[in-house]
């Protein structure tokens, strides 16, 4: 009967620390405030911005992998802005083809994985690696990643360089003027628990 | 010692600009480099295509529909934006051609009175022809008869560059050496009191790299061109390095620092200073530009310059400035110290002609000495 009472204690013992796991891994992360911006440098020296806060998506933690986040982000391309209305038509149009619909209005950023961090205290600093959905190619994307508390949520900031010719992207040039191949990203997002 | 004054401000003023715009204040559109709308990479002359287009559809006030080339697409000599409004089509091949002119009007105000005058301050065609990284640049027209002297042609510049696909390049010829911050007006602290002026080009050689996000360029000169032509006795070996880091799309830091070995008649003498641009919003720029004159007593000793430049877009195409500016005396007798406050409105209502309206008002600190000028220009850039 004892033997018996201890087997019940520690298969409702290992089912409460499951439940646990799964409750951790399976909190879900709400993208709220947010910024991205694409730094681009030019072919005649300097470089622009192209900013957007049209940032959507829901992360989960993955039960198998404690380090790995399943969901996306998604990011609304149709509202890159660089400051010039006349860049804005050529990037949004000509380059990142957005009036094409879905799989090219939208950058999407999913199966993220974490290196360096501690999923149950994600605080600090460390890298990231994810698939990007960009302008119907998908890639792996890699880059640093910070994580600081904000209030009851997070803040997220990573970068990444991202390679245009990668995502069947054409080399932007006007009347002289480019925009060099590699262009530099940048993302901070405010994450809260939903 | 206020004729002297005035004279000397009226002189300074009535000297051409030899430029068209060269503005620090597109640093709010995110522009840190003259080169992405300038042939020259100092700054001011010729636009390029992309400049011109720029002028059109981003900066002008009534411009922002107007017909521009696809994407992808090479220039259309036959737009608004193109030399003459496009009248000549094709027919100039590779050619890029302007016509900068700027009838003005001049009033000075000082103690006990006052002086007008009418003025065509800028007559100058450029031209340039770019091809697989060569440049060939040059501008050829007058130079207003401000010194007594009869009106006479002049070349400003006239260089050629090659410019890698990595950042390298190389000029040679007659130019302004790259120094600070380009003002659009050459009678700033910065530009009128350190020699870079509206004809203090030099003979010379630029050597340029850039190297993610910094610019470095080079120049060495043989002297000025002006001491050339005329064989004044001033002339002079150069040095001139520049160097600028874009920190930001909208921030910049640029250090600088000039050599001038003596001549015939001047003593030996240098430069240093630094400069720091920031636009917080897109309608708004801010440069500040410190340098130090390291002269010798006969010149005046060691001085200080000092320019603030704020600039903001009220409505498209409509920009007031601010600039005060400050110039040491050196603390040699006879030297001032000058100090200003500039107030300017920049209309830009098409692309091919502006409006600026400045007013100066200078205070020669040493000599208790107020004067007052009103500059208004009609810029026509065809």
């Amino acid at each position: 009967m004892k033997r018996h009472s201890l087997q019940v204690l520690r298969l409702l013992l290992l089912l409460f620390l499951s439940a646990a796991v799964v409750s951790a891994a399976g909190t879900s992360w709400l993208i709220g405030q947010s910024d991205v911006s694409v730094k681009c440098a030019m072919t005649v020296g300097g470089s622009f911005d192209a900013r957007t806060t049209a940032v959507s998506g829901t992360l989960r933690g993955n039960a198998a992998r404690p380090s790995a986040l399943d969901g996306n982000v998604a990011v609304d391309l149709r509202t890159l802005d660089t400051g010039i209305a006349l860049r804005n038509d050529h990037l949004r149009e000509k380059y990142l083809e957005v009036g094409k619909g879905a799989g090219y209005d939208q950058a999407v950023l999913s199966d993220v994985v974490l290196q360096g961090l501690n999923a149950d205290a994600p605080a600090g600093k460390g890298s990231f690696t994810g698939s990007l959905m960009l302008h119907g190619v998908k890639k792996t994307v890699t880059g640093p990643v910070e994580i600081r508390q904000a209030g009851t949520g997070w803040r997220v900031r990573a970068s990444f360089p991202l390679n245009l010719p990668d995502y069947n992207i054409d080399k932007p040039r006007y009347l002289g003027v480019g925009v060099k191949d590699t262009v530099q990203v940048s993302v901070t997002v405010t994450v809260t628990q939903s | 010692m206020v004729r002297l004054h005035v004279l000397f401000l009226t002189l300074a003023i009535v000297g051409a600009a030899a430029s068209a715009f060269a503005e620090p204040m597109f640093l709010a559109k995110q522009y840190t480099r003259c080169t992405a709308c300038h042939y020259s990479p100092s700054g001011g002359g010729l636009l390029t295509p992309y400049g011109r287009l720029l002028s059109l559809r981003e900066l002008s006030t009534t411009g922002g529909n107007g017909a521009a080339p696809a994407a992808g697409e090479e220039n259309d000599p036959h737009g608004e934006q193109a030399f003459l409004y496009g009248a000549l089509g094709d027919a100039l091949g590779p050619v890029q051609l302007g016509l900068d002119m700027r009838p003005s009007h001049l009033r000075v105000g000082f103690p006990g009175g006052h002086q007008g005058t009418n003025l065509l301050m800028n007559f100058d065609l450029q031209g340039a022809v770019q091809k697989n990284g060569w440049t060939a640049y040059a501008s050829a027209g007058r130079e207003p008869a401000a010194h007594g002297e009869d009106v006479r042609f002049i070349s400003y510049e006239h260089w050629i560059a090659y410019q890698r696909d990595d950042g390298f390049g190389l000029r040679a010829g007659r130019f302004l050496p790259p120094f600070g911050v380009r003002f659009a007006d050459h009678t700033a602290f910065t530009r009128a009191y350190l020699d870079f002026d509206h004809a203090d080009q030099v003979y010379g050689v630029e050597v340029s790299d850039t190297m993610g996000p910094s610019l470095l360029q080079v120049t060495v000169g043989a002297g000025k061109a002006e001491a050339f032509r005329t064989d004044d006795g001033h002339q002079a070996f150069s040095l001139t390095g520049r160097w600028q880091l874009d920190l930001t799309p909208r921030t910049v830091l640029v250090g600088s620092a000039a050599y001038r070995h003596s001549s015939d008649l001047d003593p030996t003498s240098g430069l240093v200073g630094g400069a720091f641009g920031f636009a917080p919003t897109s309608r708004l720029s801010i440069w500040t530009e410190v340098d130090a004159n390291l002269q010798t007593h006969a010149r005046g000793g060691h001085s200080w310059v000092a320019v603030n430049e704020t600039a903001f877009e009220a409505y498209r195409g409509i920009w007031l400035k601010f600039s005060p500016q400050l110039k040491t005396s050196g603390g040699v007798p006879g030297f001032s110290e000058l100090r200003r406050l500039l107030f300017e409105a920049d209309l830009l209502p098409r692309t091919h002609w502006n409006v600026g309206v400045s007013y100066y008002h200078d205070h020669n600190h040493t000599f208790d000495i107020d004067t007052s000028t009103l500059l208004t220009q009609l810029h026509l850039y065809l």
